[in-house]
């Protein structure tokens, strides 16, 4: 596994969790430990995408670099990866 | 710990409930506890025991006041199946409480698994027995 695979398997690992928090915070909305839980894999999670779309390009729309350009079309789409 | 049931001929209407507990069935009123918003809102009519029975077998209708109709085959004498809690709601289900416990702390394992709660880590295993 290359580091772009393994930064999108971190991506996406990370969003599990927080789909799974997220589901049990709906049912106890006042876990703090839950609460924090989230706050930490939602701080993960955006630092992976920072650094996955840092190096590889746009992982959706909003990701996409428009300095130079729409990029989402010119790099390799993240499922190519 | 004290299994709740609601008893035939009550759910329908949203007037009472029965707990279960080792010493038999004691009714108590929904009005214990949470509040239950069957008994207030649209569907406060009493129905006498055909339509509850028929209310029961048909589900909720759209307007919450016309029982639906049920087929003919559908009524009457019961063929096969067992008398087993005859009178009871079908299939009623229950859940405990879920706790903030036993998260695996590897996130990629936990995606493995399908689930971040090892409570609830049942892999599907056709045969199996757990």
């Amino acid at each position: 596994m290359n580091e772009r695979q393994k930064l999108m398997q971190k991506i996406q690992a990370c969003c599990f969790v927080l789909t799974e928090t997220g589901l049990y915070l709906d049912t106890h909305p006042s876990c703090r430990k839950a609460l924090r839980y989230f706050e930490k894999y939602r701080r993960m999670r955006d630092e992976a995408v920072r650094q996955y779309e840092q190096r590889y390009g746009a992982l959706t729309y909003t990701g996409a670099d428009t300095a130079n350009g729409w990029n989402w079309v010119t790099e390799p789409f993240p499922w190519e990866a | 710990m004290m299994e709740y049931r609601n008893p035939a001929g009550t759910d329908a209407v949203g007037m009472a409930a029965e707990s279960v507990t080792s010493d038999g069935p004691v009714s108590r009123p929904f009005s214990e506890g949470r509040p239950d918003r069957r008994a207030s809102g649209r569907r406060t009519r009493r129905m006498n025991r055909t339509q509850e029975n028929t209310f029961r077998a048909a589900g909720d209708p759209d307007d919450g006041q016309t029982p639906m109709p049920i087929a003919e085959d559908g009524q009457g004498e019961a063929c096969c199946g067992g008398t087993f809690l005859a009178g009871y709601s079908l299939a009623m289900a229950y859940f405990p409480d879920q706790d903030w416990a036993g998260i695996y702390e590897d996130e990629e394992a936990a995606l493995r698994q399908g689930t971040l709660f090892a409570a609830l880590d049942f892999p599907f295993c056709p045969g199996c027995r757990r």
